[in-house]
């Protein structure tokens, strides 16, 4: 399996996934917590 | 939310189905796995297209929450935008592979690009009508009049006039020409790239809804 080409071509397309899919988890965690914390401040005021 | 995060699981499986799991196309061999991303990327570019219409039709229709009516219907459309370059760049690999050249002037190529520069001069109108009070209402009429037009271009024009493209999956014969194992992974893989559209455009609009509300505090 691993003489194929193609599975070459697999682990390099997983690791671009992988690194575009850290990306989203990390913007989706920072905005839920922004979110959390904007409408705290704004329940405050 | 839950839904939308399954993408994180469910492209790895379609990655692995369409590169090692699915047989090579007969005549185009390899090279042919290119449909399993081409095909997904494009059928996003327009559901998003799609959904800044709506988006357009309900905020005219209901003229309230206009910030961030509008703003949705930005971000689909900001996001088609970056879908369509993707179906671009997979399709002209996929074009010099098959017929030798990146760019042929096929019917199909040619009506994505006149959308593509619809939707650039959305994206130009927007943000030149930034200090217009009335731009949510110029930019929704223009995007509804998009929405109108895309379908034409997308799936008229190519069936008009002859397109070196395969037979499409709705055609003449109202057969699917594609083996059971292709089959499966080209939909598995359209539903993850959907998937994938929606969670990008949530956490745009929770971004965009976040500015707003920010916005409207220091107004007060």
């Amino acid at each position: 399996m691993i003489s194929n080409p193609l599975f070459f071509v697999f682990i390099v397309v997983l690791i671009i996934w992988i690194g575009i899919a850290l990306l989203l988890f990390r913007i989706d965690r920072k905005i839920s917590l922004v979110e959390k914390e904007v409408s705290e401040a704004l329940d405050e005021k | 939310m839950f839904l939308y995060r399954l993408v994180y699981v469910l492209m790895p499986i379609g990655i692995f189905l369409s590169l090692l799991w699915v047989p090579p196309a007969n005549i185009l061999g390899d090279a042919s796995r290119i449909l399993y991303f081409h095909v997904p990327v494009a059928w996003v570019s327009f559901l998003a297209f799609l959904v800044a219409g709506l988006h357009s039709i309900a905020l005219l229709i209901k003229k309230s929450e206009i910030l961030y009516r509008e703003a949705m219907a930005y971000n689909s459309a900001a996001i088609g935008m970056v879908f369509t370059v993707l179906t671009v760049i997979t399709g002209s690999i996929w074009a010099k592979v098959s017929w030798g050249h990146f760019w042929n002037w096929d019917p199909r190529e040619t009506s994505i690009v006149i959308l593509m520069l619809i939707y650039i001069a959305y994206f130009s109108l927007f943000s030149a009508l930034k200090s217009n009070p009335n731009r949510w209402g110029i930019s929704s009429v223009y995007l509804i009049i998009s929405m109108i037009i895309a379908p034409f271009l997308i799936f008229i024009v190519p069936r008009v006039y002859p397109s070196l493209h395969p037979d499409t999956i709705i055609n003449q014969d109202k057969k699917i020409h594609l083996e059971a194992s292709m089959r499966i992974t080209l939909f598995f893989l359209v539903v993850t790239f959907t998937l994938l559209y929606g969670y990008i455009y949530k956490i745009t609009n929770k971004l965009s809804l976040i500015i707003i509300k920010l916005r409207s505090s220091h107004d007060i």
